[in-house]
This record gives C-alpha cells, sequence and structure tokens, in this order.
C-alpha cells in the first residue's frame, strides 16, 4: 500500500511538472499587458517610487528611461492595451501588495470607456499576467460577463491552442529580448506620425462616465488615499482628441478635484513641453520616442518640483533602472541609425571607433568605374585595404576582423540569439555575395554596396542599408521598407 | 453530459470516490442514481422511455419465467415485450423516416403526402439500452439468465451510465451477473485502476487529439464537396474514416475504462478492425457487441448458415440493412449497410476464385506485401462504404464517389491545396503523428493480442509512464476543446 501511494505521489508530481512546463510555453507573453506584470512581480519590495497606471497611453507615453536619466526617478509603467478601469483598479491593488510607491499616477483617458466589458483580447492582456490570488478573482469577474465566465476559467481553455503559435521566443528567458531583462514597463514606439493638434481649449462642459467607469476611478482614488499615496491624474497629450472626450476628461478632472487629487490633462499643454505633432507621435493617440521623451522629461520636472521622490542614480539596489535607462537610450541611438539618410554622415557613425557593440557587416559587388571610388572610400574609413570588384567583412569597433581572401569565402559568426553567415560570391554564384542573419539574406540590392548592422545589445540586426548611385553622381542609402521601424515590445493594440 | 465535458470531469470522480466508500450495499443505489442523473443530463425527460423500457422488460422477463411451463402465454409475453421495446424505438427513431418515404413515394405516384407530421428529439442513445434490453429478455426466453427480480439491480444494468449512451451493448449473462455481485467487487485493487485509467487516457486522445481533429477537415470537404476534387475527397473519405473511427473507439475505451476503475468488466468493441485482411475479419473486429447482437439474436434466429449458401446469403443482407437501419433512420445508413452485406457475400462467394487466382499467378500470399494489399483494400473498401454514411444525402455520397473519379487533381498533394481544408500544416502534423501512434497501437493489439492497457503495465514503469505522460500532455496541449472550440459530439450519440 505504502509503494503505491509512493508511486502514485511520483507519477503525479513528474505529470505536474510536465503540464506546468507547457503552461509555460503556450502562456501568452504579450508585453502590452502580461509581461510588464511579470517583470513588476521580479521587482525587489518597495524599490517603485513612482508608479505609474492606465492603458497603452500610459506604458507608451511615461519613459521610464527619461525619468530615470534626468532626475534618477525609480518609476514603472504598469498597463495593459486598453485597460479599462476597473482592471487598473485590480493592478494598483495588485502592485500595492508588494510596493509602497511615494507617488502613483494614473494615465486617466481610459476613463471614457463605456462599454462595460471589453473584447477578449483585451480581457486576456489585463488579466491574465495577474497571479491567482482573491484580487484576480474579483479582476475577472469585473472582466468577463456572467455568461461567459467559464470560457476564461480555467485560463488555459483560451490559450492552449497556441501550440500553432509557438515560437523561439516561449522557449527562452525573458523570451530571448534583452529589452525585459530590466524591463520597467515602457514600450517606447518609433513609428512616426505626422499630424496636427486640435485647439480644444474652449470645451468646459462636463460630459458622463460610465457608471462602472466612474465607480472604479473613484475605488483607485480611495484606494492610494486609504493607503497615504499622493496620487496624480493625468491624460497624456495626444493629437486626435475629439470634443466629447475632453468633455468626458473634464468629468474626470471635476471628480479628481472633488477628492482633492491633482490633475493634469496634457492635451491642452503641448506647448509647455515642446510637443510637436508632426514629429512626435506614433499613431493618432500613442506618442513615439521623441515624444515621449519630451512629455516624460516635462513630467519628470513636474514630479521632481512638486513631490520628494529621491534620485536613486547610483544607489544600490537600483542597477537595473541605469541597464534598462541605458537600453533605452541604445534604442533610440539605433533609430537614429535608422532614420540617417546622408551616406557620409552614415559611415561616419559607423565606421567610428565609439561605435561600440555593433558588429558591421559589408558586401561589395560590383565596384567599377565612379561606384569603385566609393567603395575604395567606404573601405579607407574601415581600413580594410585594397578593393577589387567584390567582396565581404566583418567589421568591429572599425577594425575589419575578417574579410574574404582567396579561397576563404565564408565567415561564421555566433552572436547573442543570432548566427551571421557571410559569403563571397564564386563566379558561378548568380545570387552574389550574402550576408545572412538567422536564414535570412539581410542585403537590401544585390549588385551595390550593402552593409548590416547587427547590435550586441539589442541582440538584433537593426539595419540594413544599401549604397546606391543618385541623381548627379551622388550615392544614396536605400533601406527596405519595413526596416525603418523595429518594435520594441510584443502585442500591442 | 459528454465524457469529454467539463461536467463529466467532475462526475465521474465525484461517483468513483463515493462509489468506492459508501457501504457495500449501497453501491447499485449509488450507481443507478448517478446513472439516471447522467443521462437525465442531456433531457430530463429521457428518462421516462428508458424508465418505462426497463420496467417492460424487468416485468415481461418475471412473468416469462412464471409461465415457463406455458409456451403460449410465453409467446404472447414475449411479442408484447419485444414489440413495446421496438415500438417505442420505431416511434422514436423511424416514424418521421417511414413518413418521409411514404410521403416521397406518393408524390412519385403523383398522389397527395400523408399530411402526418412526428417532430420528435432523439433520444440518446435509445438504441444502444433497447438492444441491451431485449437481448436481456431473449436470454431469460431462452433460459440462459434467470429473470433478475431486484428492480434496482435490473435498472442498473440497463442504465449503467459508462455504456448507456453509445454502448458497448452488454450482455445480460456478462453485465447482470457483475451487478448482482457489486457488492463483492474489491474496489481498492490499484492494478485494475491504473489499467481503467490507462484506457480512459488513450479514449480521450483519440476523441480530442485525432476524432475532433480529423473532423474539422471531413466537415469542411462533405459540406462543400462539389468544390473539390479526387484528392481533398479521398483525403477527407480516409479522414472520415479516422474520424468515426477514432470516436466510437474512445467511446468504448473511455467506458470501459471507467466500469474497469469501479470493478466491472465491460466487453471489448473493437478489436484493431483496420488492420483486417478482408471485409469478413473487419466486422469480426468492428462494433463487436452489436455485430455478435445481431449475430446471436437475428442472424442465428434466421437459419444462420445452417439452411444453405443462397439463404445464408439472404440473412447477412438481412442483418447488414438492419445494421444499417439500426444506425440511423435515413436511406444513406440503410445503403452503407446494404454495400456491406454485399461485401460479406462477394467475399464469401470469390474466395475459392482468389486464392485460385493468386496460386496460379504464383503470388506469394504468406508475405507482408500481400496482406499490406489485403489491408489497404479491405480500407478502401470501408471508406467507399462510409461515404453513403457520411454524406447528407444518397445523392450527395453517389455524386461524391462520382466526383472521385471525374475530377482527379493529384497537384492539389503538392500545391498547399490539403493545407486549406480547415488544417494548418502544424494541425496536420499533428494528426499525422497521432495517427502513426494509433496505427503503433493497433499493430501490438493485433499481433500481441494485447491492449494498450495490458501492454503498457507489462513494461518498465519508466517507459509506462513516458507514454501516460505523454499522452495526458498531447491530450492538454493538442486536443480540441477551449474557447471558440465547438467539442463534436460522439457520433455514435445519434443511434
Amino acid at each position: 500500500m505504502k509503494r503505491t501511494v509512493i508511486r502514485i505521489t511520483i507519477f503525479i508530481l513528474l505529470l505536474a511538472a510536465v503540464l506546468l512546463y507547457c503552461n509555460s510555453i503556450l502562456f501568452p507573453k504579450y508585453g502590452d499587458g502580461i509581461y510588464d506584470l511579470k517583470k513588476f512581480y521580479e521587482l525587489e519590495d518597495n524599490t517603485v517610487d513612482v508608479l505609474f497606471l492606465g492603458n497603452s497611453r500610459c506604458f507608451e507615453n511615461f519613459s521610464t528611461g527619461t525619468l530615470w536619466d534626468e532626475y534618477g526617478i525609480a518609476a514603472f509603467d504598469l498597463g495593459g492595451s486598453n485597460q479599462p478601469p476597473w482592471n487598473t483598479y485590480h493592478y494598483l491593488k495588485e502592485a500595492l501588495k508588494t510596493q509602497h510607491p511615494k507617488l502613483i499616477v494614473m494615465e486617466a483617458s481610459n476613463t471614457k470607456q463605456y462599454e462595460d466589458y471589453s473584447a477578449q483580447q483585451y480581457i486576456v492582456k489585463n488579466n491574465f499576467g495577474l497571479k491567482w490570488s482573491r484580487n484576480k478573482v474579483d479582476s475577472l469577474l469585473a472582466s468577463i460577463r456572467k455568461e461567459a465566465r467559464f470560457t476564461y476559467i480555467p485560463e488555459w481553455l483560451r490559450y492552449h491552442y497556441r501550440y500553432t503559435d509557438v515560437e523561439k521566443a516561449d522557449f527562452v528567458k525573458d523570451q530571448g529580448n534583452p529589452l525585459y531583462r530590466d524591463w520597467k514597463g515602457f514600450a517606447c514606439n518609433f513609428m512616426t506620425y505626422p499630424t496636427e493638434g486640435k485647439d480644444l481649449s474652449g470645451i468646459t462642459e462636463v460630459g458622463y462616465l460610465s457608471e462602472k467607469s466612474e465607480w472604479y476611478y473613484n475605488h483607485i482614488i480611495e484606494l492610494a488615499q486609504q493607503e497615504g499615496i499622493p496620487i496624480e491624474i493625468v491624460i497624456a497629450p495626444y493629437s486626435d482628441c475629439y470634443e466629447d472626450e475632453m468633455k468626458a476628461f473634464n468629468r474626470t478632472r471635476q471628480i479628481a478635484e472633488e477628492k482633492g487629487v491633482p490633475f493634469m490633462n496634457c492635451v491642452l499643454m503641448t506647448e509647455e513641453m515642446g510637443l510637436d505633432y508632426s514629429v512626435d507621435m506614433a499613431d493618432p493617440v500613442h506618442l513615439n520616442y521623441r515624444g515621449s521623451s519630451k512629455f516624460s522629461s516635462f513630467i519628470g520636472r513636474h514630479i521632481s518640483e512638486n513631490y520628494d521622490i529621491p534620485d536613486r542614480r547610483g544607489e544600490a539596489g537600483y542597477e537595473s533602472w541605469q541597464r534598462h535607462a541605458d537600453y533605452i537610450r541604445r534604442m533610440i541611438s539605433d533609430q537614429k541609425l535608422r532614420e540617417c539618410t546622408d551616406v557620409g554622415e552614415y559611415l561616419d557613425i559607423i565606421s567610428s571607433e565609439s561605435f561600440d557593440g555593433y558588429e558591421v557587416f559589408l558586401s561589395i559587388e560590383n565596384a567599377e568605374g565612379d561606384y569603385g571610388q566609393v567603395a575604395k572610400n567606404v573601405l579607407d574609413g574601415f581600413d580594410a585595404g585594397s578593393v577589387e570588384t567584390a567582396g565581404v567583412w566583418h567589421i568591429r569597433n572599425g577594425k575589419v576582423v575578417w574579410g574574404a581572401a582567396g579561397d576563404d569565402r565564408d565567415h561564421y559568426q555566433d552572436l547573442p540569439f543570432s548566427s551571421i553567415h557571410l559569403k563571397k560570391a564564386d563566379e558561378d554564384d548568380e545570387e552574389g555575395n550574402r550576408i545572412i542573419a538567422d536564414n535570412r539574406d539581410c542585403k537590401v540590392r544585390d549588385g551595390f554596396i550593402n552593409i548590416v548592422i547587427y547590435d550586441n545589445v539589442t541582440a538584433s540586426v537593426e539595419d540594413s542599408v544599401a549604397i546606391i548611385p543618385g541623381e548627379a553622381g551622388q550615392v544614396i542609402l536605400e533601406r527596405k521598407e519595413e526596416q525603418t521601424v523595429q518594435s520594441a515590445v510584443t502585442g500591442g493594440e | 453530459m459528454q465524457f469529454n465535458s467539463t461536467s463529466f470531469m467532475i462526475f465521474f470522480p465525484v461517483v468513483v470516490a463515493a462509489y468506492f466508500v459508501i457501504p457495500r450495499k449501497c453501491r447499485a443505489v449509488w450507481l443507478l442514481v448517478s446513472s439516471y442523473y447522467f443521462y437525465m443530463s442531456w433531457n430530463a425527460k429521457y428518462a421516462v422511455l428508458i424508465g418505462t423500457s426497463t420496467l417492460i422488460t424487468y416485468g415481461c422477463a418475471i412473468l416469462l419465467e412464471k409461465y415457463s411451463d406455458r409456451s403460449g402465454i410465453k409467446k404472447l409475453i414475449s411479442v408484447l415485450c419485444i414489440c413495446s421495446n421496438l415500438g417505442i424505438l420505431a416511434v422514436f427513431k423511424y416514424a418521421s423516416f417511414a413518413i418521409r418515404t411514404v410521403d416521397g413515394l406518393l408524390e412519385a405516384l403523383g398522389q397527395a403526402p400523408t399530411g402526418f407530421g412526428i417532430d420528435l428529439l432523439l433520444p440518446v442513445g435509445i438504441s444502444f439500452y433497447t438492444f441491451q434490453a431485449i437481448g436481456y429478455f431473449i436470454d431469460v426466453y431462452r433460459g440462459d439468465i434467470a429473470a433478475e427480480k431486484n428492480l434496482i439491480k435490473y435498472a442498473l444494468f440497463v442504465s449503467f451510465f459508462p455504456q448507456l449512451v453509445a454502448g458497448p451493448i452488454e450482455r445480460s449473462k456478462s453485465l447482470l451477473t457483475q451487478i448482482r455481485d457489486v457488492s463483492k467487487i474489491n474496489v481498492w485493487d490499484a492494478g485494475r485502476i491504473a489499467s481503467g485509467a490507462i484506457l480512459m487516457v488513450w479514449g480521450f486522445f483519440l476523441k480530442m487529439v485525432i476524432a475532433d481533429r480529423a473532423a474539422i477537415l471531413v466537415n469542411n470537404v462533405f459540406a462543400d464537396y462539389r468544390m473539390y476534387g479526387s484528392t481533398e475527397l479521398i483525403l477527407a473519405g480516409f479522414g472520415f474514416e479516422a474520424q468515426v473511427y477514432c470516436d466510437f473507439l474512445s467511446y468504448s475505451l473511455i467506458a470501459m475504462g471507467a466500469a474497469r476503475i469501479m470493478g466491472f468488466v465491460l466487453m471489448e468493441n473493437f478489436n484493431a478492425p483496420i488492420l483486417a485482411r478482408d471485409t469478413k475479419e473487419f466486422w469480426r473486429r468492428w462494433h463487436i457487441s452489436l455485430t455478435t447482437w445481431f449475430r446471436d439474436y437475428v442472424y442465428i434466429p434466421l437459419g444462420g448458415s445452417r439452411k444453405g449458401m443462397g439463404r445464408k446469403r439472404i440473412n447477412l443482407m438481412i442483418v447488414f440493412l438492419l445494421s444499417g437501419l439500426w444506425h440511423g433512420a435515413s436511406w444513406g445508413y440503410i445503403i452503407w449497410g446494404g454495400i456491406n452485406g454485399l461485401y460479406l457475400i462477394l467475399n464469401d462467394m470469390t474466395q475459392k476464385i482468389r486464392s485460385d487466382t493468386a496460386e496460379k499467378l504464383k503470388i506469394n500470399t504468406g508475405c507482408f506485401s500481400w496482406t499490406f494489399l489485403k489491408v489497404i483494400v479491405t480500407n478502401i473498401l470501408f471508406v467507399f462504404a462510409i461515404i453513403f454514411y457520411r454524406a447528407v444525402s444518397v445523392v450527395d455520397g453517389a455524386n461524391y464517389i462520382k466526383r472521385i473519379f471525374a475530377n482527379p487533381d493529384p497537384w492539389a498533394l503538392f500545391d498547399g491545396t490539403v493545407y486549406e481544408l480547415g488544417l494548418s500544416r502544424t494541425e496536420m502534423s499533428i494528426l499525422i503523428v497521432s495517427l502513426v501512434v494509433l496505427l503503433l497501437v493497433e499493430l501490438i493489439r493485433y499481433n500481441k493480442d494485447m491492449m494498450i492497457d495490458k501492454w503498457l503495465l507489462t513494461q518498465n514503469v519508466w517507459f509506462e509512464w513516458l507514454v501516460i505522460i505523454a499522452l495526458i500532455a498531447a491530450i492538454f496541449v493538442f486536443g480540441e476543446y477551449g474557447f471558440g472550440f465547438d467539442a463534436q459530439q460522439f457520433v455514435y450519440f445519434q443511434f
């Protein structure tokens, strides 16, 4: 009998281990609502000084990198895509279990949510990341229509079919994305959506919020006040704000003022923060990396002037915030490289010894005549020696690490999360030289000078360009269209 | 309450847990209550029908025994019992079909239709428990078993929940005898429980990973077969073979496993039929509880093979037409039964010619390639017949087969068309790998005469656990269930 009990116990433990492993692989890992909670749970207790709450306009606008770089503020963006106030309330309750921030900032544009229930993908994103507790159950019950509750509980019913989408990111730590290692919830958006703002300063009429939204909004404020934590309500700037939305925000303001809580409608404060909607928006409702830097700089100044928030830079225990800010800056540098269109400037940047932590892969084909001179100038910049008509080179810190010579035509380089293969074509090879990263040819245009930039920090190919002849004897940079923007976070609305 | 439902996942452990701990004398009552709850979870009104059938056969069997020496009364009771049971079946299952058929004939003759209309909901499992009850009554009539005096035990025999709605159709000599001794069952037998659990796990794998996955492709193609060429139609035909076999086998295995966990032994319903060498062998291995029921209670009473070859063949055809009708009230099922009857008759008629031809042509019939060919041909014949079983109507079945020959499109195998039938490459890969696993288990069943539970329990424990854990993980991960998925009913529920 005893032997049977032991056998059954071991079997059940093994089975549970296998099923838990399967669950860990298939569990959704959206960066816009689940993964930020995972990283939040990993924080040391009571290390967050400023907690930002809200929907995507929280985690795409409050740059935790800028706040750290400029003010040393240890902040965290805890939100989810299309997050309604009831989920924000339960996220706050969850956060307060391990953190006691010195300030809570709620991006409250979600208070204008009129539907009492979200679409299923937002229910998943705004609930599934919570650890099982009474708070999670309450959050689920608030999020799901009564008749649909058992289609979400157990959660496994919603995502076991993900086996058709499983990829490398599901198996490796932090999805193999270095961003997530020290992530503080900020999703830096690199799109650019040129637009114009509207003058809504004359809208003073007070609109209405749905009963459910208002109830939860009130309880968010009351919860913060009960905990003795200052809370500030902010509407982040966005270009496509409508009159009705502004009226609803006036009601949001009214409630905040009734409860003695500071309120800032930044839609009306773009000039103060120097926002330019023609370059600072990523889409109609989110700021891009330029806009979020300006907005966060403004918010950081406001916080440091009005609240007693310590500067944590250099303080032990906050190294991950420094690494996170370094990473955000690195992503912005990479984006600026991708936005560079001047050949000379581009070559100066990538041939500089200070271009540290990058691997440059260079391919030259058909370098004859004037174009041959261009190729020679490129190689001179890297001190790569003379050029004939074709070749491939691997360059690091401005120095050639490897160059094809004679029969030595292939070069393999293992890099973080990637493998690169450089191949110099022989006479019979119609495809020409190749620069292959993770089985994908990164060359932009055959028959010209191609440069591929791999960033060891972000562990990805950040830019691929071809230098091609332009008008009037000039040469220009050409990129594949999809390479001009790199996404930072999986998921999104 | 289907086996692959959340309700059953709660119901079964609760029933078993209570069954294991309650006093022995309460076991029959508890199982009867559980069985009726299980059955009424579909529709509480169904209980009236099964209750009526139970009371009629219970009372008639006792009366039969009482008047065993008066043949006139015996015959009267028998007619009353069998007719009333078949009458219930006829009204609920066949009346609508009969009226439709008569109306069709009248219309063809230019006459006005009958004007009758019956729209009754078919009670699940009615064909199964009706045949089980009739089988018991005939056994009592023949003196093979004594009439059961304990109504609770008899009612449990008719309604025993593991096999109630889709078989196996149990014999009174087996199941009723076990129920009579239910208080003597030693419930705490770890080996027996493990064996039952393995059967259930394998059954759930077949249902949720194979049958319901194949059903996606099959449903898509059969629903719109005019849009497809031969490749897709053949694929869907074999897909339906996989679906219907895994679906029905899975139900039988889960039923066997559930019963075994509680200490009951149910008969094996399938014995690797897909590896049968000819249609005769196939029908010895397919839906054994039904084919043996027809053999014992229809074929043999009709004279079997005792009255000459001609009569034997007529008897065979009668049995298969009835079998088709038993499966469903439509001409498609009857034709399916007729085709299978024809297969058996032709198999019988051509046996000598085939062996003589093989001998003349010096074909080696003792090697793998010959066996392989026979297995393939048997399966092709089976698939050909079940197209009528699956198609919406006989005309659709005929058109489906016609299109297979008239619209060849071999390129569909190479241009990605097969992945546009409802199953992506990943889903198709899962289906193929699962079918390979099924084939391995079938080979063990056929060659070693061992069911998966027995075979696994003779292996080293690491291998046994590896297989069981892999099957459970496959069910959890690859099973067709969850949000957005409408779990397919077990195909045989409608019978």
